[in-house]
């Protein structure tokens, strides 16, 4: 089995802990620490919507030090946040394809003592679960099947696009993370503007537009009757849940508001199926409430058998 | 009739230096379908931003326009124009080297300095707090260990990028510097008048 560098990045471990925890526990349940390393030297991905804009040789040598920092060990990378996953499996790909960048990007690592071989495959724990883990193990550990509760997914620009590069799923119609809701028992609902923006990138510049993008998204989500909705980006999950109650409150008088759509971490919605007491994860942080949610989830669950 | 500005330059050299570029040499291939705009949220919701647009300046040749316009930025970098265009135009990548050429002349967004900033003192873009690491604790999470900011600086360094970010600011407080001898001119002016008019 392959063996994986843990990639935190910034936002999960500095910002969001509790997803952080959240992986670690399903990892730790499904009895799998030992594909998964922490490992110290790893710096910032770095972001892939300011930095490839300001200046790309330095974001391609960036990326390409942290890809020796797993080269080293020989580790792949595993990553939490769409965001890392981009950054790095750009660079990795294209310093893979592009001998001269590979030249120029390493004649800059040399000053810190480092050089690229190419080696380093970058993974999101989405592909991570779905490939790695695989559909058996999950829903063998599935005790608790989430029948009545429909789920939109929300895959995340950075996970899908672009396509050539990043090639996780079809980018116009993927199915992975649905098929990987669908493992806990909950049904993946279909909605309009599935592959749109959370608007994170565009949040610093100007908050309107990105409540904007959030809005136009929960507004199909809510036309579709979701319970909730599952990401795997923690950026996503910032604009979808401290987002949607700013959004809420922003466009009070023009959308059917306040949305209470509660959004959570692919893992978080899978522990939740392998039965782990909610409290553990704790869910008070979430900003637009989870208990609605938990409340729906007890009234029918049904044990597996 | 149609009255140009006589502002307006035309750089016909844009295009080629452009395309000269491996990630840039399909440009050529758009036939302004609009198809990347309108799956552009971006576009959608900023009302100023419009990639399709842009497209069309740099054929033109409008090369001063584009690189000082602000609202480039407006970028999100989803790549739906890339994944969208029939013409296998790679868009979000060109308009990402459009703004590195911005980027060389000052038009850098400030929250963009201050992600910068943040990178140089902690190695990270979001720093770690004191706060969040008590809830690391709680939660059982292993401590973080500490970002290589000397590594991290010595290649920036490396690569030019530092001292564009110092251009950057020193622009900026010139800029200020500029705003705020105006303002005391005007002050000035105003009291000299009151004077007067005493
Ligand atoms: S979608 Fe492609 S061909 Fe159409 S306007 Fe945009 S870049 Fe040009
Ligand atoms: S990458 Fe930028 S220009 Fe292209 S669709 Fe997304 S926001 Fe618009």
């Amino acid at each position: 089995m392959t063996e994986y560098a843990l990639f935190l990045g910034c936002m999960v471990p500095n910002r969001l802990p509790h997803l952080e925890f959240s992986f670690r526990k399903i990892l730790n349940h499904l009895d799998s620490n030992d594909l998964v390393h922490d490992i110290s030297g790893f710096g910032c991905c770095p972001e892939p919507i300011g930095f490839p804009g300001m200046d790309n040789i330095t974001f391609m040598t960036l990326a390409a030090r942290n890809l020796t920092v797993a080269e080293e060990q020989k580790l792949d990378i595993l990553t939490l946040c769409t965001g890392c996953f981009e950054s790095l499996k750009t660079a990795s790909v294209k310093l893979k394809h592009e001998p001269k960048l590979l030249e120029k990007v390493n004649k800059h690592l040399s000053k810190v003592g480092r050089e690229y071989n190419g080696t380093v495959e970058v993974k999101h724990i989405a592909q991570f679960f779905y490939d790695d883990i695989g559909f058996e193990k999950l829903k063998k550990n599935v005790v608790k099947h989430l029948d009545n509760i429909k789920v939109a997914a929300h895959y995340g620009c950075h996970l899908l696009r672009p396509s050539e590069i990043l090639a996780f799923d079809d980018p116009h119609n993927p199915t992975k993370l649905d098929e990987l809701i669908e493992a806990t028992g909950a049904k993946s609902v279909m909605y309009l503007r599935r592959d749109y923006c959370c608007g994170a990138g565009t949040k610093s510049l100007d908050g309107n537009v990105a409540a904007e993008m959030v809005m136009e998204k929960l507004r199909q989500i809510a036309r579709v009757g979701a319970d909730c909705m599952s990401v795997v980006c923690p950026f996503c999950f910032l604009q979808f849940d401290l987002g949607q109650e700013m959004a809420s409150r922003a466009f009070k008088d023009s959308y059917d508001v306040p949305y209470q759509i509660p959004v959570l971490y692919y893992t978080q919605l899978l522990g939740l199926s392998f039965g782990i007491d909610p409290k553990e994860f704790d869910f008070k942080r979430h900003r637009i409430k989870v208990k609605p949610l938990l409340e729906k989830i007890d009234a029918v669950a049904v044990p597996a058998v | 009739m149609v009255t140009r500005s006589k502002h307006i330059k035309i750089n016909h050299e844009f295009i080629r230096e452009l395309t000269k570029l491996p990630e840039c040499e399909n440009l050529k291939n758009c036939y302004q379908c609009g198809a990347c705009s309108s799956y552009c949220p971006s576009f959608k919701y900023s009302k100023v931003y419009n990639p399709r647009k842009i497209v069309q300046d740099v054929l033109v040749g409008l090369k001063d326009e584009i690189l000082e316009n602000t609202n480039l930025w407006f970028c999100g970098v989803c790549h739906a124009c890339t994944e969208q265009c029939p013409q296998g135009v790679e868009l979000s990548e060109i308009l990402s080297h459009i703004r590195n050429l911005a980027s060389k002349i000052g038009n850098i967004p400030t929250h963009l300095v201050s992600e910068v900033k943040n990178l140089l003192e902690t190695g990270q873009v979001v720093p770690p707090s004191s706060a969040i690491n008590r809830r690391r604790e709680k939660f059982g999470l292993p401590e973080l260990p500490d970002a290589p900011v000397d590594e991290i600086r010595t290649l920036v360094k490396s690569t030019g990028f530092e001292d564009m970010i110092r251009r950057k600011i020193e622009l900026e407080k010139a800029k200020e510097r500029e705003i705020m001898e105006e303002a005391k001119a005007r002050m000035k002016k105003m009291e000299e008048k009151k004077t007067e008019d005493a």
